[in-house]
């Protein structure tokens, strides 16, 4: 009589459980997050569909950049002029929900997977934040948005610094600074003209009553399309100098929103520039996505602004973070703030002071 | 059957009304037998909750049955899933014979993600289930108990999902068997819809004849936290005589977040 297959055990198989979990101490895990859960989730998008809808062609810019690029073959621009055509139609009829990263770049989130995880993680802050603006029943805006910026920043890895850095590392943080904007100038100018979108889209719910914020949404989506987006601007906003009431506000945020952006811009650099190869691409979008993230901010020199052609920053960017007498904040960028000088943004800016004391 | 298959489906509908308009963000997500048996290695998110309502029936002559299923999932720990469930389930046993309802079972699980997909390896996820004996005729009439291991892999947009395990059950419910599947997704377009498609069996260690079924179906999202799934699955050891023992897939999962604690302000630095 043949022997009956040997078969496994509950305590074997609790056995191999506890294996399996010791053994993925040393592997990489997705360690995804939830967020913030509160009333006013999909406010924005409920109360303004076409608004929440027009920032989906840039989701699928980015990414969608991000995985052209990832196969440099000698075809490449003609697929980046085809890409173009592809957002310019995403622009006029965006799709009902946000695109995941992970279906329009399937390769690139693989192989940049934190620095997507941040972009994406900060993109949740900025619908958080749209969603508090818009909620009627949120009374207290200035608290629920704080709110929702320290369950951000506790994922202190992946949130993106408060700090104001401007355009120091886009400009000065290695030499693939400027590869995309000059190889791919009219994508990079669709990525810019979002980044003036997204701010002047907060500008708009700063209006006091629902009615003006509807209006003046409305003002914002037409402008971007007839006006931005045809004639993008030159150098990559700042938050601050377009919507400078939610600035003063929320002056942390602002600065979050320029890194996110920077990386944005930092990440088509690497991925355009003809000194990496696609390793070595990985590894310096994942140390600038370290450098520019909230956890380091305490130790993080950023690089001084390089002067010269080839070099750009919106002259609202000389205007440096300010402290008001009523003890308020200003963020760099915002058109109040003091101007600092040519020498300053020569120099390398050192660390800051530890989180917790001088700034709101 | 067909009214039986109306109500349920009625009862999603109303379900999606009462929650609002939205369920799971990830239309993507291969959960499992939404629709598709075969799931893949990503574990919800932490302090990510959901919750699933599905129905699969069948009308194979002289045994119509209808299978139900409420899960409630969530991510307690980093790269931790957990979920409970119940299957009720009703069958007629064909004109005349009468209609046995019951619980199959009800279950826990532990899905833990080992590792997220890189550039050189997929991901990789275990999964412990334990179930209780249901009630009725058509109850497990013993505790059941079991490891699974779970692979994706994206190939482009298609990715793939590997399952492999073994269950243990008592004898008078069939016994242990080994269970397995290979399955997939592609998005449809590039937003709010996915296809999916799967081969599952499950090979009782006893020698008896494998269970083997094969199923497609799409994820459509239906709002911000919402998605509705609907399939179609067979036996292929069933078909006998030409009578395919077809069943409709359907259900509805919604995500939600639950309070929670924030830590105040760090009024950071911005110099």
């Amino acid at each position: 009589m043949p022997a009956r297959p040997r078969t496994p055990s509950p305590s074997h198989l609790a056995t191999l459980a506890v294996t399996i979990a010791i053994t993925a101490c040393g592997f990489p895990q997705r360690n995804d997050v939830y967020r913030l859960s509160a009333p006013y989730n999909f406010e924005f998008y409920d109360t303004h569909e076409p608004a929440a809808r027009s920032f989906y062609a840039a989701h699928f810019a980015h990414f969608g950049a991000y995985e052209l690029l990832m196969d440099p073959g000698p075809d490449l621009d003609q697929r980046m002029v085809e890409f173009e055509s592809q957002v310019r139609a995403f622009v006029v009829d965006p799709p009902k929900f946000e695109p995941p990263a992970d279906i329009v770049a399937p390769s690139w989130t693989r192989m940049a997977f934190e620095t997507g995880q941040s972009m994406d993680w900060t993109h949740m802050l900025h619908s958080q934040l749209y969603d508090i603006l818009t909620d009627e029943r949120v009374r207290d805006k200035q608290a629920a948005g704080e709110r929702a910026m320290a369950y951000y920043l506790s994922e202190a890895e992946t949130a993106f610094s408060t700090r104001g850095y401007g355009h120091r590392w886009m400009e000065g943080g290695g030499p693939w600074a400027g590869a995309f904007r000059e190889t791919y100038p009219a994508v990079n100018g669709i990525l810019w003209a979002y980044h003036w979108h997204h701010a002047a889209v907060y500008e708009a719910l700063m209006e006091s009553d629902a009615t003006s914020r509807a209006a003046e949404l409305d003002r914002v989506i037409r402008v971007f399309a007839d006006s931005v987006l045809a004639d993008p601007p030159t150098v990559m906003p700042l938050t601050a100098e377009v919507a400078p009431r939610f600035s003063r506000m929320f002056p942390a945020a602002a600065h979050i929103f320029d890194n996110l952006h920077m990386m944005h811009d930092v990440a088509n650099d690497v991925m355009a520039s003809p000194l990496y190869t696609l390793p070595e691409k990985a590894a310096e979008i994942a140390r600038l996505r370290d450098l520019m993230s909230y956890a380091l901010q305490d130790e993080t020199s950023a690089p001084a602004m390089p002067m010269g052609p080839g070099h750009e920053m919106s002259p609202a960017s000389m205007r440096m973070p300010t402290l008001l007498p009523s003890g308020e904040w200003l963020p760099q960028g915002h058109p109040d703030a003091n101007m600092g000088s040519m020498q300053d943004m020569m120099r390398e800016l050192p660390p800051g002071p530890a989180p917790g004391g001088d700034a709101r | 059957m067909r009214s039986l298959v109306l109500s349920a489906f009625g009862a999603i509908a109303a379900l999606g009304v009462a929650t609002g308009a939205a369920a799971q963000e990830d239309f993507r997500a291969a959960d499992l037998d939404r629709p598709i048996m075969v799931e893949d290695a990503n574990p919800i998110e932490f302090r990510a909750w959901e919750l699933e309502f599905g129905t699969r029936g069948g009308l194979a002559e002289g045994s119509q049955h209808l299978e139900g299923a409420l899960e409630l999932k969530a991510g307690l720990l980093r790269n931790v899933q957990i979920g409970v469930e119940v299957e009720p389930v009703l069958q007629r046993l064909g004109s005349g014979v009468g209609t046995e309802t019951g619980l199959e079972s009800a279950s826990v699980h532990l899905l833990y993600g080992v590792r997220r997909e890189t550039v050189s390896g997929p991901a990789l996820a275990v999964r412990l289930d334990a179930a209780s004996p249901g009630t009725g005729v058509l109850g497990n009439a013993d505790p059941q108990g079991g490891l699974k291991g779970i692979a994706s892999r994206s190939f482009g947009r298609l990715r793939l999902h590997g399952n492999g395990g073994y269950m243990i059950a008592s004898e008078s419910d069939g016994g242990d068997y080994w269970r397995g599947g290979l399955g997939g997704d592609y998005p449809w377009g590039l937003f709010s819809r996915a296809l999916l498609a799967d081969v599952y069996a499950e090979i009782p260690t006893s020698g008896a004849r494998a269970r083997v079924w094969t199923e497609v179906g799409m994820r459509i999202q239906i709002s911000n936290v919402s998605v509705l799934d609907i399939g179609l699955a067979t036996r292929l050891d069933e078909w006998e005589a030409g009578q395919p023992n077809v069943e409709i897939v359907l259900g509805f999962a919604r995500v939600f977040g639950v309070g929670g604690t924030v830590p105040d302000y760090p009024n950071p630095s911005i110099r």
